[in-house]
């Protein structure tokens, strides 16, 4: 069971990023000169929420999908849930084991062979050492990457990242499932059995949340999806209704399209 | 397959007792990474942990020798003693002062203990240290400098120098998520604590020259004890001054305490801002 209530995470100011000492100075200079023509120096501090007031409960056994444009804070969101980012406002429950499969590949050390990565993720994800080792030759054998297993990841090409880091990743049974764009890699062979794996994990009876841009393996996958745009949820509901909405809204031009028309009406 | 139930809410879920519990695990892993990496394709593979350490050591003994009036006997040995441990130091503070920026990726996909970051940058420092200790002895045979029984303190020297240098470390990784500059102003602060530690003269000599009243000043710096308890115990064959250790024993603890206490606070905040 997962439970959000106005979920909102603050991500740092783009202004703090630009406080240096050259700009101190500046800023103290044209203050001083300020003072004399009574001028007041305007600031612009503005906050800015990766997500905001994000509110929704998924229940158990549900999949659902989540969908937005680049930077509508679908990442964030699912790195909330996974537990990794701790919400400024709002309170999370989630009620199970977690396994964030957020693009694994990008943790891997690249000058570490296969194997060693395998026994770090396994690490990382809080395998004992035995379950680790027992769990080892079942991955490798999904991987079908036995012949490279020695060699440093550094060698293999994306497509073999992504196997690892999704073999490593569904080892376990996790009670909630986040998918962050795994499935756009690998060949057609290989994605048909990540299909078949993922399917005997929901079956499970547990929680997956997948974030895709691939609108047909959404409606394969998911019952219900959300669609987030600028942190916000904007439509919650059956996977056919949002997606087409979202389509739609995508095929209008997406945010551009809409700024255009605010700035029409004034 | 564990099938345990965690609660998760923003107090208690995301803290480190929800979390699971492989901190030491990961941390030695860790360091058994950065170890196989610095030899791994390497020509000279581990001799490179003891020709550096020698390299640096024939550097110094040149510049004592002939830049320097001439100094006291065994004065390779007698740099050497504080050189290692001041570059275990500096190694560890530099690698593990990294550790959390360096470690974006993996900060961002994994939920796990960040304790075990700079630990285990710390462990493979302290290894090499340990390591390079070996050319210390090669240098004692040189000097004809009879080992003691009060060698056995060197273990517990290391260890007080680890607690130390962990709690320094977890600070300097915190600071440079937030603070870009930390790295240079730690370049500039570590080359002053340099010299204003007993590296390249005694302990003695200095506290000649303080006023009696202000030498705590100078004692309040762990490595004037530190050096001057690794000389003690190599060359002179004395017990280190126990006060003077327990006090940076003390010292250590509560730098490493604190130093816990804030990446504890900071967990799941540390991971949207590097």
């Amino acid at each position: 069971m997962i439970h959000l209530k106005d979920v909102g995470v603050r991500c740092r100011r783009i202004a703090q990023r630009e406080r240096n000492f050259n700009r101190l100075l500046k800023r103290k200079a044209r203050r001083l000169r300020n003072v004399f023509s009574k001028q007041h120096a305007e600031s612009n501090r503005s906050e800015c929420w990766a997500i905001r007031n994000v509110s929704f409960d998924i229940g158990q056994g549900e999949s659902v999908g989540i969908v937005g444009t680049n930077g509508a804070g679908k990442s964030t969101l699912l790195r909330v849930i996974g537990g990794i980012y701790r919400p400024t406002a709002g309170s999370v429950i989630v009620n199970g084991k977690i396994t964030p499969l957020l693009a694994l590949q990008h943790g891997f050390n690249a000058e570490l062979t296969g194997l060693e990565n395998l026994r770090m993720a396994g690490i990382l994800l809080g395998l004992e050492h035995e379950q680790l080792e027992s769990l080892i030759p079942g991955i490798i054998e999904f991987t079908e990457l036995e012949n490279f297993i020695e060699q440093p990841i550094r060698t293999y090409s994306s497509g073999m990242l992504a196997r690892l880091g999704f073999a490593v990743s569904t080892a376990v049974v996790p009670d909630v499932l986040i998918l962050d764009e795994v499935m756009s890699v690998g060949d057609g062979a290989f994605r048909e059995r990540c299909k078949e794996r993922l399917t005997t994990l929901i079956d499970d009876a547990r929680i997956l949340l997948l974030c895709s841009h691939n609108m047909n393996y959404l409606k394969e996958q998911c019952e219900r999806v959300i669609w987030m745009n600028r942190g916000q949820v904007v439509r919650d509901g059956a996977t056919d209704e949002v997606l087409e909405e979202y389509q739609e809204f995508l095929s209008q031009g997406g945010n551009r399209a809409a700024r255009r028309e605010l700035k029409k009406a004034g | 397959m564990s099938q345990s139930v965690v609660p998760f809410d923003p107090y208690a879920g995301t803290s480190v007792r929800a979390l699971p519990n492989n901190c030491l695990r990961l941390a030695r892993f860790l360091a058994k990474v950065r170890l196989t990496l610095w030899v791994r394709d390497r020509w000279l593979g581990l001799w490179w942990w003891l020709l550096q350490p020698m390299a640096m050591c024939a550097t110094y003994v040149f510049m004592v020798r002939y830049a320097f009036p001439p100094g006291r006997p065994y004065h390779a040995l007698f740099i050497m003693c504080a050189l290692l441990p001041w570059t275990c130091f500096i190694a560890a503070t530099g690698q593990a002062g990294a550790a959390f920026v360096g470690n974006k990726n993996l900060l961002k996909s994994f939920r796990f203990n960040y304790l075990a970051l700079p630990l285990a940058e710390v462990i493979a420092a302290t290894v090499r240290f340990v390591c390079s200790l070996i050319v210390l002895a090669i240098l004692m045979a040189y000097y004809k400098v009879a080992p003691t029984a009060h060698l056995l303190w060197i273990p517990l020297l290391v260890a007080v120098q680890f607690v130390f240098t962990l709690g320094v470390c977890y600070f300097l990784a915190i600071s440079q998520v937030f603070i870009q500059d930390t790295p240079n102003a730690w370049q500039v602060v570590s080359r002053i604590w340099f010299y204003a530690s007993p590296s390249l003269y005694a302990l003695d000599t200095i506290m000649e020259k303080i006023p009696a009243d202000y030498r705590f000043v100078y004692l309040i710096n762990p490595f004037a004890t530190l050096f001057d308890s690794y000389r003690r115990i190599i060359i002179d064959g004395q017990r280190p001054d126990l006060l003077m250790l327990g006090y940076v024993v003390l010292l250590g603890s509560v730098i490493l305490m604190a130093a816990m206490f804030l990446v504890r606070r900071l967990h799941g905040v540390l991971p949207m801002h590097v």
